[in-house]
């Protein structure tokens, strides 16, 4: 699964990475919620990962002009794709070992006894 | 100590069954089988002298003791025929026999008949006894007879009357009277199922056995002292210490109420209890709330490891510790953009813009290092065991050797784990050492070594995993032992069923030790946790359910266990709640059964009907009294204080004020000696009879209101 992922000024005319999930999750670059808005968007992401393998691409925006904010996403988002390789190994490994064939879907199976 | 005083081995007269003659190798097998310790060998009319050594010389290594007898014809008062037994002393037979010659004449044993003047005449000045059929076993002697009998003769001791069962011995008994049954033998292929008397003080010859009919006070003395007796002290009141000798048989504590018997009962309770003596105790004023503490459930432990599962007390800290892992903010790598250029020289330094390495769980250690605990356990008791009991050589090394490899691969899977898991943490920790110090050499600020997500996910999943075995150790499991309670003559087998049981909707309050309304509150917070894991803050239904189980003192889940315990039948899981008189009876029947030296019981009788006293109470008593073990029973109840002919009664009289006086005797000299005075005596039977039957008159009031009801007696 591959999610777009672009830089854009928000209506508060804050520059933000928005990533295309449903809903989209937006982190704002320049402002310090933004740590929150990641672990917003690191739950989003586990909750892909337990059944997938997920990449992010970054789309260039024509309308967005901040060159240094594109090129620090870039690499943000090189690392970002490294973590998420990794991230699904563990998920795999530790899943595995505590739920026998269901392996990764243990989170989700969790969150349904809960609710 | 088994008598059989009214045995036939063989076939005298016209009529009699054919299956009274006996063989001499069967008498023996017979006699044996029975476990009879006395035979008195009483053929009709007739004393076969070669027959009777022959049987002699047949038992001679048996342990059992033949006395030769004869059972006489005789006519008595108005011409009522009855049956009497006499016997004496083996040494005598060569004189018993011909006495009996003198008063047979040349009559057969079907022909003969005399008075009991003709017997008494014979046999007046020989050491015999005598045995008329009475009550019930026809052909009996009447009322009058006896009269006559006593009269005449002048010495009790020498007459012993034998009913047709038990329950009449039981009465005339009471009545004073010695009683005696005797298998009166119809097929010696059954004498084992006959009714047989037992001797309390085990005598060693028919000159004893005299003596003890005389209550010679010598004999009996040294009859009861294989009992093993011991002074005692004990304390009937507060400061007040007495002596009293207690056997290893039945001791008795009678006397009027409030005269301390049951705090005797508890000193020598504490006495035993301080000497290591294995003791068992029952107390009548506290069976209910005794009982109540074979169903109290408060000191069972809650042990989830009888489930196959665990206290969660690892997986519980992990859960109270737990904190997320916080991304990498974004703003740190336009720190770095922003600064990567600031000097030349930091381009170089390569290193201080590498990625962390990828994490490596901790997990291939932990399950190696718990099955390596395993595994050590294992070969620690298999050390332990002999395997050539169940392997040859060959198969027993192949075994250990087999054993040592598993032990070795797990610990090198152990220690590979370890130093994985170990190794990438700290080449992440350098690197980052690394580039803080470089950042610091040349104003600039490093790459970061990762977003953070993976952290983030092993930590979301490591808490699933712990969230996961909680759940799954607190799901609705059920386990129960059932433990053999009594029974209950008209209603069957109680068992006490223990139930375990994890938390669920149909759990009761009793159930737990902890309440049950903070337990659910626990439970309820608890299911919020898997539901929270994918949410943004996982730690906001953790730090919820962890504040209910601090407030409720719950540390781990073995506080979920249910216990209950109740009362069933036993081929039904019907719940039972026995009456205060059941309860006495259930308690009984465990503190008998249960193994002890001493059995120290206070009213007994309390709140049970007389006939369980008599058939079920008094038995027992008398059979750990068999098995030598000391028994010491406080009661008001005649049937156990008397019938169970105690080696030691102890009576408490109350004499006025705060004066007591205490008396220590026994049945068979039927004499209490107050315990500071020798001289001051009194009868066993008097006191007994005032205390136990209420007064003598009582006493006599209902044997005759007993005996109104016996037609055939008065027939």
């Amino acid at each position: 699964m591959i999610i777009e992922a672009r830089l854009l000024t928000s209506n508060q005319n804050v520059d933000v990475l928005r990533f295309e999930l449903n809903p989209p999750v937006d982190v704002r670059l320049t402002s310090t919620d933004g740590a929150k808005d990641l672990q917003v968007l690191f739950v989003e992401l586990l909750k892909l990962l337990i059944n997938d393998q997920v990449e992010i691409s970054l789309i260039e925006n024509p309308d967005y002009k901040n060159q240094m904010y594109f090129n620090i996403c870039t690499e943000y988002i090189l690392d970002l794709n490294k973590d998420l390789a990794e991230a699904k190994c563990e998920i795999k490994e530790l899943g595995a070992d505590f739920t026998g064939e269901l392996g990764a879907a243990t989170l989700s199976e969790l969150a349904e006894n809960g609710n | 100590m088994k008598i059989d005083l009214h045995c036939h081995t063989k076939a005298t007269k016209k009529n009699e069954t054919r299956n009274r003659n006996v063989t001499t190798a069967l008498f023996k097998e017979k006699i044996e089988q029975a476990e009879v310790g006395i035979v008195g060998i009483t053929n009709h009319n007739c004393l076969d002298v070669e027959q009777f050594n022959r049987f002699v010389d047949a038992v001679r290594d048996s342990d059992v003791m033949l006395w030769p007898g004869v059972e006489l014809d005789v006519i008595g008062r108005n011409d009522n025929r009855y049956h009497m037994l006499v016997i004496g002393s083996p040494k005598n037979i060569d004189l018993i026999s011909e006495k009996l010659s003198a008063l047979l004449c040349d009559k057969t044993p079907s022909d003969f008949s005399c008075t009991f003047d003709d017997v008494w005449n014979e046999f007046q000045n020989d050491e015999v006894i005598f045995i008329p059929h009475c009550h019930d076993k026809r052909p009996y002697i009447r009322e009058d007879e006896i009269d006559y009998i006593h009269k005449v003769t002048g010495e009790d001791w020498r007459f012993f009357y034998e009913p047709s069962s038990l329950t009449t011995v039981g009465i005339w008994t009471n009545h004073g009277w010695n009683m005696l049954l005797g298998s009166d033998v119809q097929n010696w292929a059954e004498y084992e199922k006959s009714r047989f008397s037992t001797l309390r003080l085990p005598v060693s010859s028919f000159e004893q056995f005299c003596l003890l009919a005389q209550k010679n006070v010598p004999v009996i003395q040294t009859l009861l002292s294989q009992r093993d007796p011991k002074e005692m002290t004990v304390y009937p009141h507060k400061d007040v210490a007495i002596e009293i000798p207690i056997y290893e048989d039945i001791n008795i504590l009678f006397g009027q109420k409030g005269t301390g018997k049951t705090e005797i009962i508890k000193s020598l309770k504490r006495h035993y209890e301080n000497k290591g003596v294995p003791y068992k105790y029952y107390y009548a004023s506290e069976k209910t709330a005794t009982f109540d503490k074979l169903l109290d459930t408060s000191d069972i432990p809650r042990d989830p490891s009888m489930f196959g599962r665990s206290t969660c007390l690892d997986e519980l800290d992990y859960l109270y510790g737990w904190q997320d892992e916080a991304p990498t903010p974004l703003q740190n790598y336009e720190k770095w953009w922003k600064t990567k250029d600031n000097n030349s020289r930091r381009a170089k330094l390569a290193i201080a813009d590498i990625r962390h390495l990828p994490i490596v769980s901790e997990n291939d250690y932990l399950t190696a290092k718990d099955d390596l605990e395993i595994i050590e356990k294992f070969i620690a008791s298999v050390n332990d065991r002999n395997l050539l009991r169940y392997l040859d050589h060959s198969e027993a090394s192949a075994f250990i050797e087999t054993l040592r490899e598993l032990f070795i691969n797990a610990h090198a899977q152990m220690v590979k784990g370890y130093l994985s898991a170990t190794s990438v943490r700290l080449t992440n920790k350098s690197l980052d050492e690394i580039k803080s110090i470089a950042d610091k050499k040349s104003d600039t600020v490093s790459k970061p070594g990762t977003t953070g997500l993976t952290s983030f996910v092993v930590k979301r999943v490591s808490l699933a995993k712990a969230t996961k075995t909680v759940l799954e150790n607190l799901q609705p499991l059920q386990k129960s032992n059932r433990l053999y309670l009594g029974t209950l003559e008209d209603k069957g087998q109680l068992y006490i069923e223990t139930r375990y049981r994890y938390l669920t909707n149909g759990s009761l309050t009793d159930e737990f030790d902890k309440g049950i309304t903070k337990l659910k509150e626990c439970k309820k917070l608890f299911d919020l946790v898997p539901a929270s894991l994918l949410s943004n803050n996982p730690g906001e239904a953790i730090a919820d359910f962890h504040k209910a189980m601090e407030d409720a003192e719950i540390k781990g889940i073995s506080s979920f266990i249910g216990i209950t315990k109740r009362v069933i039948f036993g081929d039904s899981n019907n719940p039972y709640n026995p009456s205060d008189g059941e309860k006495g009876i259930l308690l009984l029947e465990k503190m008998i059964n249960e193994p002890a030296d001493v059995y120290l019981l206070d009213e007994p009788e309390s709140g049970m009907s007389n006939i369980y006293i008599d058939t079920v109470i008094r038995t027992a008593l008398q059979d750990l009294a068999k098995s030598r073990k000391t028994v010491i029973v406080a009661t008001h109840n005649a049937n156990i204080a008397v019938r169970t002919l105690p080696y030691s009664s102890i009576y408490r009289e109350h004499v006025n004020g705060s004066v007591f006086k205490t008396y220590t005797g026994n049945p068979f000299i039927n004499e209490l000696t107050d315990i500071e005075d020798s001289h001051n005596k009194k009868s066993w039977t008097d006191c007994s009879m005032t205390t136990l039957e209420g007064g003598r008159e009582a006493f006599y009031s209902r044997k005759s209101i007993y005996e109104a009801g016996t037609d055939d007696y008065r027939s």
